[in-house]
């Protein structure tokens, strides 16, 4: 499939139409944030599938660029007054760039030890976060953070202004993996990256390239949360919050363009199914990521396409020619 | 005008001297094949001439320029393509998918018109795919586009990486034995694909184990042994020459079976 | 002369810290270097090696040093699980997978921690925390110099062991390739049970002393497993000798950072030398492998 499924239009029109009359099916404000905050998580997600997914190199520190596109457009609002549209796309801009940054030493090492490496960086910004007082306000976060007033005011609108981020954000990275770069990012993998070389790519440019994309996208997570939620603290940014978008991406399916979505609206509710038992929600989550890489390594959606692929072998001629 | 020049190329692995004081040069649109026992240091040559590590010593010229520490990415960009002896795709890729990407550096659009400009980025898949698929019929794949390229059998997977090689619109082809592990029918196939290529205007460097695809295919052969040239000449002057009969001799005979783990790769 | 004692008192910490993070880099170097694998849960081993100990000798009252070995024999036990039930099924699959899984299994084994011993701090108290010697006018704790003690030793041990025993030429032949090392007739399955099962112990050993030192908590093998990385990176990937130097070289200077700046700048410290090496020297002090497409 080269192209967005045209002949599918019915169903775009009808998952289209269903999305703007959500908040009409669903009063219950709280439900509502919870959907508002699927809406985040797929941000997240999806941008971490660019480098896990496609680049295949495990990022542990993915709430780092989260964290930086939050803490970024937080504060560009409450110390510069600068409104929310301009913060939104700057703040995302300086995550992407903090994204280079990291991305350029680490990928000199191997698989593993660029995770650790990762790891280390989402510690370091963390640390950051919680130190540097007077800039940050330490461990005791930033409160007050205004919302964008004047055109988003209430839940539903928020609701709508996230479905179109994400919507648009959805449709970019969709653009990119079925382009030529978005081609670059699987070639340049480490089983074929000597000969991603050999046809004249420049394979640390297109993962700096690649990284600074997803960072891009995690931070416009970012700033959505701050100005949603107006508060934010380190502790939101931390390895737990790297770790369970690893494992929205990692559950849903590896390097499908639907999997993280579906991980992401999967580990936004499971919390709440899981109310209950609260205390045993991480536990559950360590042994969904364990269960998931070593009996289903493709994911839920990787799952759910070989089985309706063995349905429909038609399916492979038609990929060809679309 | 010779279209590669290496002079006196050296390259050592620590206390190994894998390549000494190699010369040798190729002329446009000739075939040249490189001989030599096991751990001789064939794809040494290789991977000196495409920047996967530089020489030690040594000058190696492309066309009018200079090539030696350039990294591979540039050294491809400048019209050098490669296969390997152990066969790289992308395996995860289509067929058609690998030799569409195998057009990049002719194909390369900013990321906002990648993300922004719908009728060029339209327009420019339908060339590549057209392009990827002229190439894939061109090797006789045509058929099998849409297949994943690791559900390939090893013959047809050798094919692809000489068509993703293709793709890239060299001028110069180093193809490291490209008919090993291949059946009879396979082998004449290739060569015959290989001369196809050369008719198109490609010069051919080949590294082969198969002594009868290389006296039948190449037009010129240069023997290595233990990194050094021992003999250059025509296939009936290197079946002759005692030299190279007695460094295969001393290493088990020609076009004895490889095993993996040496130096060279 | 204060200011020498004190130093002389931080870098006595610091070693101790760093003979630590040595134990558990060692196990790590090793599943790297021979089996290709990443071990995200080897914090956990350390953790649960120092909640066998407090089991052993406060539960069931067993003496201290008797605990110290019954909890190696559980880090043995949980080493030959994590190779069993995380290792072995992925062996084999994209490397990225056995990080992924042990990752999982990490999150799994923290928070099933704090459920059971709850996230209170506990203390294993021995017969040597008390004690203090005096040498040269530095005064020393005997459960520190206790466990400085045993892991100079048992590092020494395994270090000669690797070079002289059999089953450590086995080790090593795999770790070179493992193809020709099965046609060797060495078993995979049997010397990655070895090196999970010394890692292990290594790890639990390494609980077991501090345990008494510092505070046992459910969450303490995280910042430890990210502590032994760096040192495993810094020291060069897959190098013993890397992992000795560094693991003690940090441990002192994590030691005198928070003896004359703040305990705040320690980890950042430890993580800003990461960085730094991945910029100037990315295959590490002592390694020469480490490099892409070397």
């Amino acid at each position: 499939m080269k192209t967005l499924p045209y002949r599918n239009l019915w169903k775009w029109v009808g998952t289209g139409l269903l999305l703007l009359i959500v908040p009409v099916l669903v009063r219950d404000p709280y439900y509502l944030h919870l959907i508002n905050m699927s809406g985040l998580s797929i941000l997240l997600a999806a941008s971490l599938n660019l480098i896990t997914g496609f680049l295949g190199e495990l990022n542990l520190g993915h709430a780092a660029f989260y964290g930086v596109g939050a803490y970024a457009s937080a504060l560009l609002t409450m110390r510069l007054h600068l409104p929310f549209l301009l913060t939104l796309p700057v703040a995302s801009l300086l995550a992407a760039f903090s994204g280079a940054l990291i991305a350029y030493p680490c990928l000199r090492l191997k698989g593993p030890y660029f995770a650790i490496a990762t790891f280390g960086y989402g510690e370091i910004v963390r640390l950051i976060l919680h130190n540097w007082d007077t800039l940050t306000n330490g461990p005791l976060g930033l409160r007050g953070i205004p919302g964008p007033a004047g055109f988003i005011n209430s839940k539903v609108e928020y609701y709508y202004f996230i479905l179109t981020i994400v919507a648009l954000s959805l449709l970019a990275i969709w653009r990119l993996l079925h382009s030529q770069l978005g081609r670059t990012f699987w070639a340049v993998r480490q089983d074929s990256v000597v000969l991603a070389e050999m046809i004249g790519i420049n394979s640390t440019r297109v993962k700096v390239l690649a990284f600074m994309v997803a960072a891009y996208f995690a931070g416009v997570a970012g700033s959505l949360y701050a100005h949603y939620l107006r508060f934010i603290s380190p502790d939101t940014f931390s390895f737990l919050e790297s770790s369970t978008a690893l494992a929205m991406v990692i559950v849903g399916g590896l390097g499908t363009f639907w999997g993280p979505v579906l991980g992401a609206i999967l580990f936004t509710w499971l919390p709440e199914l899981l109310r209950s038992v609260s205390e045993y929600r991480m536990i559950f989550y360590g042994l969904l990521l364990w269960g998931s890489i070593t009996f289903l390594p493709q994911g839920i959606s990787g799952f759910l396409e070989s089985r309706i692929r063995k349905n429909c072998t038609t399916g492979v001629a038609r990929d060809a020619h679309s | 005008m010779p279209i590669l020049e290496c002079h006196n190329l050296s390259r050592s692995f620590g206390g190994l001297r894998a390549l000494s004081d190699l010369s040798f040069s190729l002329e446009e649109g000739e075939i040249l094949a490189l001989i030599g026992p096991n751990g001789a240091g064939k794809t040494t040559v290789f991977n000196c001439i495409t920047g996967v590590y530089p020489p030690s010593a040594g000058l190696i010229r492309f066309g009018s320029q200079v090539i030696n520490g350039l990294p591979t990415h540039e050294v491809a960009r400048k019209g050098l393509a490669r296969t390997f002896q152990i066969t790289r795709l992308f395996r995860r890729l289509t067929l058609l998918e690998n030799l569409m990407v195998a057009q990049y550096p002719f194909s390369e659009l900013p990321l906002w018109q990648t993300l922004l400009d719908f009728r060029k980025t339209t327009a420019l898949e339908r060339k590549l795919a057209a392009q990827a698929q002229e190439i894939l019929e061109f090797v006789g794949l045509g058929k099998r586009a849409g297949e994943k390229a690791e559900n390939l059998p090893l013959g047809d997977q050798k094919r692809l990486e000489l068509g993703i090689a293709l793709a890239t619109r060299p001028s110069l082809l180093l193809l490291d034995e490209p008919a090993a592990g291949m059946n009879p029918t396979e082998t004449e196939e290739m060569v015959r694909l290989i001369r196809k290529a050369r008719e198109s205007g490609v010069t051919v460097l080949l590294i082969e184990h198969d002594m009868k695809l290389v006296m039948g295919l190449s037009e010129r052969i240069l023997v290595l042994n233990q990194g050094r040239k021992i003999a250059e000449g025509t296939p009936r002057e290197i079946s002759n020459n005692p030299l190279v009969i007695e460094a295969y001799l001393g290493h088990g005979g020609m076009g004895g079976k490889k095993e993996g783990g040496h130096a060279e790769t | 002369m204060d200011l020498l004692l004190e130093i002389a008192q931080q870098v006595i910490n610091g070693l101790v810290i760093g003979g630590i993070y040595t134990l558990m880099a060692l196990g790590m170097t090793m599943i790297f270097g021979i089996l290709d694998q990443t071990n995200f849960a080897h914090g956990e081993l350390y953790m649960l090696g120092a909640y066998a100990a407090f089991f052993f000798s406060m539960v069931l009252g067993i003496p201290y040093l008797v605990s110290v070995c019954l909890a190696i024999l559980v880090g043995v036990l949980l080493g030959l699980m994590y190779e069993w039930l995380i290792f072995r099924p992925v062996r084999g699959k994209d490397p990225l997978n056995a990080v992924i899984a042990s990752l999982g299994a990490s999150i799994f084994i923290w928070n099933a921690a704090l459920l059971v011993f709850g996230g209170a701090p506990r203390e294993i108290p021995t017969p040597f925390l008390g004690e203090k010697v005096n040498l040269l006018g530095v005064s020393l704790n005997v459960q520190r110099l206790l466990a400085l003690a045993v892991t100079i030793g048992i590092i020494l041990a395994l270090y000669w062991w690797i070079g002289k025993s059999r089953l450590g030429r086995a080790m090593r032949a795999t770790a070179q390739n493992r193809e020709v090392a099965a046609l060797m007739g060495i078993k995979i399955g049997r010397v990655a049970e070895l090196v999970f099962a010394t890692g292990g112990a290594l790890a639990a050993l390494g609980g077991a002393l501090v345990g008494p030192i510092f505070l046992l908590q459910p969450s303490m093998g995280l910042l430890a497993v990210g502590k032994a990385f760096i040192v495993v990176i810094v020291g060069g990937m897959g190098s013993v000798l890397g992992a000795i130097y560094t693991g003690f070289g940090l441990g002192v200077l994590e030691s005198l950072t928070v003896g004359f700046l703040s305990s705040a700048y320690r980890d950042v410290i430890s993580f800003a030398i990461l960085i730094l090496v991945l910029w100037v020297r990315p295959q590490g002090l002592f390694g020469r492998t480490g490099e892409r497409g070397g």
